[in-house]
């Protein structure tokens, strides 16, 4: 009897063992995050410096579980707690790391970093349930660095009406630019050091060329904001795969072409030669290819980028090419990658961009009924000057960004293009607006925060409000009505 | 006098709406006039691949709004305007209903006026891009009808330029690889992720994107490759083999096509570009779509030899074994181990690790919070077919492992005809319906046949239904029920309603 319940014993052993190893134990996201961003903030070199979660503090909601708060001390009123209350395995975290569990309210499915008002102060927020991953994008830190520089860096954050058109010739000569970036990631030896030198030469040369729909001005506008935000996820991606330590000493080795170096460069070789992507989306890779190539020979660039200047101006002056050698780098890439086809090419493909509002329609309405005076401020885009008249008969101007304040009642900031039809509405003897607010994306894009409104038969009735949307967001500090629609969102504010 | 009155402007009416269309058919857009310009070139060309015609079906390009090009229909379609210009004829017909049609294309996509067509909204995108994809897929519809044992494993993924189109593209690369790295195992055809072929398989890429980039030492290159790929395919399960080699011929040669179209009819530098680059980022060793540009690239590489491949291949050949017959290794050739102690990655191995653990954390969690869930929910039944489906996810689908996908950051929109359904809360979607997590104490807004309600009623038919809440707007002129039990609510549109069916 003894032995056949030792048998039984050994054999429930047994197979309690092999499920056990059966069953892999993964490290709970919220410490993934937290390891990943002390790794980031305490690594040397930095990889960039000042970047500290201090400086761009962050709410990040892990699903229903909880959200995690760092960069910032909370109000006690707020309910989070020191993370090694629910994590005490941790050994470090970054300072200032607090855990809230259960769900956090509002429900915001923004996946833009955006400024938003919480209980524990001014912060960034988002879900962790970004697309992440160690061979996709890591969205999220590419976001975060977004949220950094948006307190951080001199230059204007927010999507820019990227230029509608492009010569042939600039097309040609931007993306032969891309072939010598992406040769130069990729060699070793002297080699890498030419295509650098071949590509100043040419820039140089494509910045003398007429620029009349200014390109030049958003190209360094991009690589600064998007060229630094690849250049950041790129090279933090390392600290998914490595330890500091291993990460380091790699780096004193200097070895190359690294990963991250790959990566860039069939992503520059990728790049389409189609207005959209030519225009817009070439910039994230030749923005960040510079600053790697910059990183092996040592230059300090990012300070300056940060306070200003462009990636290129300190490119141009650690890979400086001679006048007199200018032209013949010039001429020998532009023969050895067929630069008379590209042209040709481009004036077939490079047809210039629809206008926006296709179909005379707008995507999303946000409607301000205010009385009092307003600070407007629009920003056009020099080309566009034309009213919009859409299909439902209303009119509007177009802008590329939008400032519309009124002191201690609202103020909303669109850094989008759209279009704005200002309307004067007189009612109860006081000059009163309609401000109409026309978008190309749809309102289910905005995450609106309702945690001070209660509904009624008609709408909401809100003691405060916030919106956040893409490069755009929204706070009413005053009692407001609000209302719903399929492609409107109204916002009355109330007596 | 009234009446008289009542006919002129009727008169005056279909004048002005004569106008209009007519205008819109001769104000062509100039990027509509070269993509037919460079379909109709592809037609008479038999140099891309003997045998294949772009327009052996007909093609509509639509631009919303505005109305179809037709090419290569046979006869003129009802109501339409002959666009004058071309060597064939090429028709302009309103095609309102296409309007609402947000995927880039329909290979099967019924018109009133021209019957089944060829449907691509061209919108806002750009030529290129339109005319690598027309051609890919319809190269997928010459493959059906001729190649040897071709079928697609899965339907190409394709790239918008918005940054939600990144997102959802980047979202699809790593759906199509988790699938493949656990979904199969639940369902009879079991494939099993090869962390390990996957590294050795990027060894290959880079060799290929360098034979491609170097013209001058590219047979050594690809003898390089062949050497890794007999390799690594020793070491291969007979089951990724099989997949490895109908992947390569069904979405390799697509790819092959459509590049070398473009390359014909622009330039080869940028498809050759664009391949090495492919090949060179890692990001694209997802399995869903890591063969297309392998088995394009093979086809540039054999091209540039001279070497007569395709019509193997289309008989039912293995790209690879082309390959291999063509390009034997010299005496320049490195051998596998220097060749893997060069090139290999172990930062690309430990990616891979680290996604698979990753998503593997995600999905234990998704499980546990689904078990536990006991709110509101609301279930939506699938009784129709419905074109305008969008998905944008910032995150990955989880699979539940019997049919149920949960999708917790999402925003799914539903515009079909007869509903419009917008969703931005977690849900379970399956084939036969879609189930709503609201929350706790969600506030209902609803009006059944134009009747504001002040509650869910726990049983109803309608004619029209009008259903918010936070999150949700669902708008029903279809006829259908609404029930409550407990804390569920349901909405089934009744019967099983086919709206190409019906159109027909």
């Amino acid at each position: 009897m003894r032995k056949k319940v030792l048998c039984v014993c050994i054999v429930l052993l047994l197979v309690g063992i092999y499920y056990a190893c059966q069953r892999q134990d993964y490290d709970a996201p919220e410490k993934l995050f937290l390891k990943k961003l002390l790794a980031i903030e305490t690594a040397v070199p930095p990889i960039w410096p000042g970047f500290s979660s201090a400086k761009a503090p962050l709410i990040l909601r892990f699903g229903e579980e909880g959200a995690l708060l760092v960069g910032l001390k909370p109000k006690a009123v707020c309910g989070f707690h020191p993370v090694k209350e629910f994590f005490p395995d941790i050994s470090k975290a970054p300072k200032n790391s607090f855990f809230k569990p259960g769900f956090f309210e509002p429900w915001l499915q923004t996946f833009n970093i955006e400024s938003y008002k919480s209980c524990a102060g001014e912060v960034h927020f988002s879900n962790y349930n970004l697309l992440q991953g160690a061979l996709c994008s890591d969205v999220l830190f590419h976001e975060y660095f977004h949220s950094y520089q948006k307190c951080n860096f001199k230059w204007h954050y927010g999507r820019q009406l990227f230029p509608s058109e492009f010569s042939p010739e600039q097309a040609a000569v931007a993306y032969i630019e891309q072939i010598l970036l992406s040769k130069a990631l990729r060699s070793t030896g002297q080699d890498w050091k030419y295509y650098a030198r071949a590509f100043n030469a040419l820039r140089l040369y494509r910045k003398s060329l007429p620029d009349p729909y200014s390109f030049n001005q958003v190209e360094d506008a991009l690589e600064a904001i998007e060229g630094t935000a690849l250049y950041f996820e790129s090279r933090t991606r390392d600290f998914d795969m490595e330890t500091p330590s291993v990460i380091q000493s790699n780096r004193k080795k200097g070895i190359f072409p690294t990963q991250a170096d790959l990566h860039i460069s069939g992503q520059l070789l990728m790049t389409e030669f189609v207005p959209g992507i030519m225009m817009y989306w070439r910039q994230y890779n030749t923005g960040a290819a510079q600053g790697l190539l910059m990183d092996r020979v040592g230059i300090d660039w990012k300070i300056g980028v940060q306070n200003g200047k462009s990636i290129f101006s300190f490119f141009s002056k650690a890979f400086s090419v001679l006048k007199a050698e200018q032209s013949k780098l010039v001429d020998a890439v532009k023969s050895e990658y067929d630069y008379k086809t590209l042209v040709s090419v481009a004036n077939k493909t490079m047809f210039p961009r629809k206008i926006p509002f296709i179909g005379n329609d707008y995507s999303g309405r946000i409607i301000i009924q205010i009385c009092g005076n307003l600070s407007v401020e629009l920003k056009h885009h020099p080309r566009v000057s034309k009213v919009y008249r859409f299909k439902d008969g209303s009119m509007a101007e177009p802008f590329q960004n939008l400032k519309i304040k009124q002191k201690n009642v609202f103020n909303l900031d669109i850094n989008r293009f759209g279009a704005l039809a200002d309307l004067k509405k007189n009612s109860l003897g006081k000059k009163c607006r309609r401000l109409e607010i026309s978008l190309l994306f749809p309102l289910s894009r905005f995450s609106i925060d309702k945690t001070n409104c209660t509904q009624t038969s008609t709408g909401f009735i809100c003691k405060d409000l916030a919106f956040y949307g893409p490069d755009s967001s929204s706070h009413f500090y005053v009692p407001l009505k609000l209302t719903e629609g399929e492609k409107t969102l109204t916002l009355e504010v109330l007596p | 006098m009234k009446i008289i009155a009542r006919l002129i402007s009727l008169i005056f009416i279909f004048i002005c709406f004569h106008i209009t269309f007519v205008h819109a058919a001769y104000k062509m857009p100039p990027k509509v006039k070269s993509l037919i310009d460079n379909l109709l070139l592809l037609e008479n060309k038999d140099t891309i691949w003997s045998g294949y015609n772009p327009l052996a079906k007909p093609v509509a390009l639509h631009v919303k709004g505005v109305g179809s090009y037709l090419v290569g229909a046979k006869t003129a379609p009802k109501d339409c305007f002959q666009v004058e210009g071309f060597s064939r004829p090429v028709y302009f017909f309103r095609n309102k209903a296409a309007d609402n049609i947000r995927s880039d294309f329909s290979a099967f996509y019924h018109t009133a006026e021209a019957g089944n067509v060829f449907l691509y909204n061209y919108n806002t995108r750009d030529l290129l891009r339109a005319e690598l994809l027309i051609v890919h897929e319809t190269f997928h519809l010459f493959q059906h009808s001729v190649f040897k044992n071709a079928s697609s494993h899965s339907s190409p993924l394709h790239k918008g330029k918005s940054f939600l189109s990144e997102y959802k593209y980047g979202f699809q690369l790593i759906w199509e690889w988790w699938k493949q790295f656990s979904f199969f195992e639940k369902v009879n055809t079991p494939l099993k992720l090869d962390i390990n072929d996957i590294s050795i398989a990027y060894v290959e890429n880079k060799l290929l994107a360098q034979a491609l980039l170097d013209k001058k030492n590219y047979k050594t290159l690809v003898g390089e490759f062949v050497r890794v790929r007999n390799y690594r395919r020793k070491k291969l399960s007979s089951r990724l083999l099989e997949y490895e080699l109908k992947q390569e011929k069904v979405e390799g040669t697509a790819e092959y096509v459509c590049w070398k179209s473009l390359a014909e009819h622009f330039s080869p530098i940028i498809a050759e570009n664009f391949h090495a680059g492919v090949l060179l980022s890692p990001q694209f060793l997802t399995p869903g779509i890591r063969y297309y540009s392998p088995g394009a690239v093979q086809g540039f590489l054999l091209d540039r030899l001279g070497v007569q491949w395709k019509i193997r291949v289309q008989n039912g050949e293995d790209i690879f074994s082309v390959m291999r017959e063509s390009f034997p290794p010299d005496k320049n050739t490195r051998d596998v181990n220097t060749l893997l102690r060069e090139l290999y990655s172990n930062w690309v191995k430990k990616a891979l690790t680290v996604q698979v653990q990753l998503l593997e954390a995600k999905k234990e969690r998704a499980m546990i919070r689904i078990k536990k869930y006991s709110d509101w929910r609301l279930v939506f039944y699938r009784n129709f077919e419905c074109k305008g489906y969008s998905t944008t996810c910032y995150d990955e689908q989880i699979d539940l492992g019997d049919g149920n996908y949960y999708q917790e950051n999402c925003h799914n929109e539903l515009q079909c005809e007869g509903f419009n359904l917008s969703i931005d809360k977690p849900i379970i979607d399956n084939a036969r319906k879609i189930t709503i997590l609201l929350g706790n104490q969600p506030r209902f807004k609803i009006s059944i046949d134009d009747v504001k309600l002040s509650s869910v009623p726990i049983t109803a038919t309608f004619k029209k239904l009008y259903l918010k809440t936070e999150g949700i707007t669902l708008n029903m002129s279809l006829k259908g029920s609404i029930t409550i039990n407990g804390k569920t609510i349901s909405v089934k549109p009744f019967g099983k309603v086919s709206f190409e069916k019906r159109k027909r």
